[in-house]
């Protein structure tokens, strides 16, 4: 069920009419708990079971652990990432086309497709375990509590992810007066927008970076395309967040902020402070904090640094274009580090540096995506080097520049705008611009299409 | 400044939608209808949607993306169309040509790729029997401009364009690898199955249309040397030639190979199309008369 379709709208609108009901307010947390498990078996029965494992699994070592943190933490994150392992890098061990139509539980287990959400909802459970086992004034929650925790539908398939400390806090009862619904509509209405008019709009054009039609467009459109995707791919995630935040507060839940306008970022380093925050915030806390983090010196540093990024590549998928994608934004911030340590800014040429700053950021990042596209390493390589040869295949592939600009333009507006420009827009328009915004998505939606995120 | 109260914030947004949503609403129904704007050359929805609002020729072609190569302009039988569907079939074209009230004097069809048959949507959303379909108004506003930007090309002009390339040598473009893949594909998979359904299904096309006074020919585009002897290729023929054996079926064009050219190994290129449309129309004109 995603988040586009007419069945999630109904589901919704069901859950959302029994959740403040009086009579219901007791089981508020039970109702989100089967809702969610509702939300995430609907045409994926057979995963429940593996859901199910994850969470009580995770929720016994958690138990264990907060008895004895030293042995128990250790195996219940072992677990987990175990279970990630399995699901995400099996096929680099088994060949599919081998694997028997037998009814033993290894070729059941093998046959399972990849569970959607599978990398957020470990990365959960792996903060459960962390956070509440630091220290023993902690109380545990009970079962039902780190079910809704770890599958709370609207950030289950695709996160924020949200870490236990944050989220835990927030559950208690919960009432309608409480809700801001033009906070939450907001969000939503944002959501939506920048999903359906921009990123399903512009993945019919950036279709074409996909192998072998790529070979069929132009030079300079291999460029654009390039830059659309990146346009794309924000839309697409941050729509999605935009949405999963707007559902948390309609069920009196604060899901933490993922995007910041990335595009304006004038270093790399900033750049993974303002895109998936909630992603780089776990691997900083979980990851990078534990390898040393800068404590151990220049040399430690770069290697944590790149060890991350390698891993946080990975988790994407078992394929060496992500690993090449993370890798590469590692070596970026590293060579960062040694550029900044060495120049010291001019106050006076911050002006024209900046911007300059900012461009070769999204360039580099915008350049970088192709690997993100393209996972298969080959694929994303041709395309690279189709970007600097002369396309002499007749009947290329067409590209409209002025209907590309104009779906991209809220992504554009949205990042370059005057902040004072928005601020006034916003005082006396705003209500007026969203129902603009609705309309307009409701007219020129792009063909339906998945977050580009599910898949991870 | 008071902050607005959640019922007038939602008001607001609501007039706001609602406006936006009649005047686009009064557009769409009163306002002219939109090209389609595909974002592949020749795309299918250009082609069927220019066939279908302009009046019917006198002699059409139908096809594949072979037959997309052979560009209308070049032609110099009077009243003609292409209709060459890239990815699609003949049939699908065919469908669509029936759904109209009345037919070209004559109808060439190309029989290369019969491993596709038809295309419902395709024939669904031109053949009157869908449902109208909103359109989305940016594309459209888009769709008008570019229109209006690239008007079709002036015949004079494409006539001299034509000799131009003509006098040129043929193309040195080296297509071995597209051609690999395109033999790769070819024989990959049986395709007599789906090729006796087609060719079945095209007769039963060919007997409405000559039902309706309607004369047709079939016609086959050359493949590259490769190509020729593919699985896909010879099975074609063979069920082809079988079901249609009469030779006055079949338009017959001469050419001289060596200048032939396939840009992707499968695809005539510019130059060659135009030396194949001058044959097809010699062909015509021996057949028709003068128009």
């Amino acid at each position: 069920m995603t988040f586009t379709s007419w069945q999630f709208g109904l589901f919704v609108a069901i859950v959302f009419a029994t959740y403040y009901l009086p009579l219901v307010r007791p089981f508020q947390v039970h109702l989100l708990v089967l809702s969610s498990l509702f939300f995430y078996g609907y045409g994926q029965v057979e995963l429940l079971p593996m859901l199910a494992v994850a969470v009580l699994g995770t929720y016994l070592f958690l138990v264990l652990a907060m008895q004895a943190r030293a042995i128990w933490l250790p195996v219940g994150i072992a677990f987990n990432l175990g279970l990630l392992a399995f699901f995400k890098y099996k096929f680099l061990f088994f060949d599919p086309a081998t694997i028997s139509a037998g009814f033993s539980a290894a070729d059941f287990l093998l046959r399972l497709p990849l569970p959607i959400g599978i990398s957020f909802f470990v990365f959960h459970n792996i903060s459960l375990l962390v956070d509440l086992t630091k220290d023993h004034k902690t109380r545990r929650p009970d079962l039902t509590e780190a079910f809704l925790y770890i599958i709370f539908f609207p950030q289950l398939v695709s996160g924020p992810i949200t870490r236990a400390q944050m989220f835990l806090p927030q559950i208690k009862e919960k009432r309608l007066t409480d809700v801001d619904f033009v906070e939450t509509a907001k969000w939503i209405l944002t959501g939506y927008f920048f999903k359906l008019y921009v990123a399903n709009n512009l993945n019919e054009m950036t279709a074409y970076m996909d192998f072998p039609l790529y070979e069929t467009v132009r030079l300079e459109d291999k460029w654009v395309l390039v830059f659309l995707y990146s346009y794309q791919i924000y839309a697409d995630f941050f729509g999605y967040t935009a949405i999963a935040i707007g559902l948390g507060l309609l069920f009196g839940y604060r899901l933490p902020t993922n995007f910041n306008l990335p595009y304006i970022s004038a270093s790399f380093s900033e750049f993974w402070t303002r895109w998936h925050i909630s992603l780089s915030t776990w691997l900083r806390t979980y990851l990078y904090i534990p390898l040393g983090g800068n404590r151990h010196g220049t040399g430690r540093t770069y290697l944590n640094i790149m060890i991350v990024m390698g891993l946080g590549g990975l988790w994407h998928g078992a394929a060496l274009s992500y690993l090449a994608w993370g890798t590469m934004h590692g070596a970026l911030l590293v060579l960062e580090r040694v550029i900044q340590g060495n120049i010291g800014g001019n106050p006076h040429w911050e002006a024209v540096v900046q911007p300059v700053r900012i461009g070769l950021v999204f360039f580099c990042v915008s350049m970088l995506w192709i690997f993100f596209k393209l996972p298969n390493f080959d694929h994303a390589l041709a395309y690279l080097s189709g970007m600097f040869t002369a396309n002499t295949v007749p009947l290329q592939a067409k590209l409209f520049h002025n209907l590309a600009l104009l779906y991209s333009l809220p992504v554009i507006i949205q990042h370059l705008a005057p902040r004072w420009l928005m601020e006034a827009a916003r005082r006396g328009a705003e209500p007026y611009l969203y129902g603009l915004m609705t309309a307009l998505m409701c007219v020129e939606a792009g063909p339906s299409t998945s977050f580009i995120y599910f898949q991870f | 400044m008071n902050p607005i109260s959640p019922q007038n914030w939602f008001l607001k947004c609501s007039i706001a939608a609602g406006l936006s949503l009649l005047v686009y609403a009064a557009i769409a129904i009163a306002g002219p209808k939109a090209p389609p704007l595909p974002t592949n050359r020749d795309g299918a929805l250009t082609v069927l949607d220019r066939y279908m609002q302009e009046p019917v020729p006198r002699v059409l072609l139908v096809g594949s993306s072979l037959t997309a190569r052979l560009n209308e302009v070049y032609f110099d039988t009077p009243d003609l169309r292409v209709i060459g569907l890239a990815g699609g079939s003949p049939i699908t074209a065919l469908e669509v040509a029936l759904a109209r009230n009345r037919l070209p004097k004559t109808i060439l069809i190309e029989m290369n790729i019969l491993g596709r048959g038809e295309d419902p949507v395709l024939v669904q959303k031109f053949s009157g029997a869908a449902t109208s379909t909103w359109p989305r108004p940016i594309r459209s506003a888009i769709a008008f401009y570019e229109r209006w930007l690239h008007a079709p090309p002036d015949r004079r002009q494409a006539k001299a364009d034509a000799a131009a390339l003509l006098q040129g040598p043929p193309s040195d473009f080296d297509s071995r690898i597209y051609a690999d893949r395109a033999l790769h594909q070819s024989n990959a998979e049986d395709p007599t199955v789906a090729v006796r359904a087609n060719v079945t299904r095209m007769e039963q096309l060919i007997a409405a249309i000559e039902k309706r006074g309607a004369r047709v020919l079939l016609y086959e585009l050359p493949y590259s040397e490769r190509l020729e002897g593919s699985r896909s290729a010879r099975t074609t023929r063979e069920i082809v030639h079988s079901k249609f054996p009469d030779p006055d079926r079949w338009l017959h064009i001469d050419f001289t190979r060596s200048e032939l050219r396939w840009a992707d190994g499968v695809h005539l290129d510019e130059r060659s199309a135009l030396i194949v449309v001058q044959s097809i129309d010699r062909a015509l004109s021996s057949l028709l008369g003068p128009a």
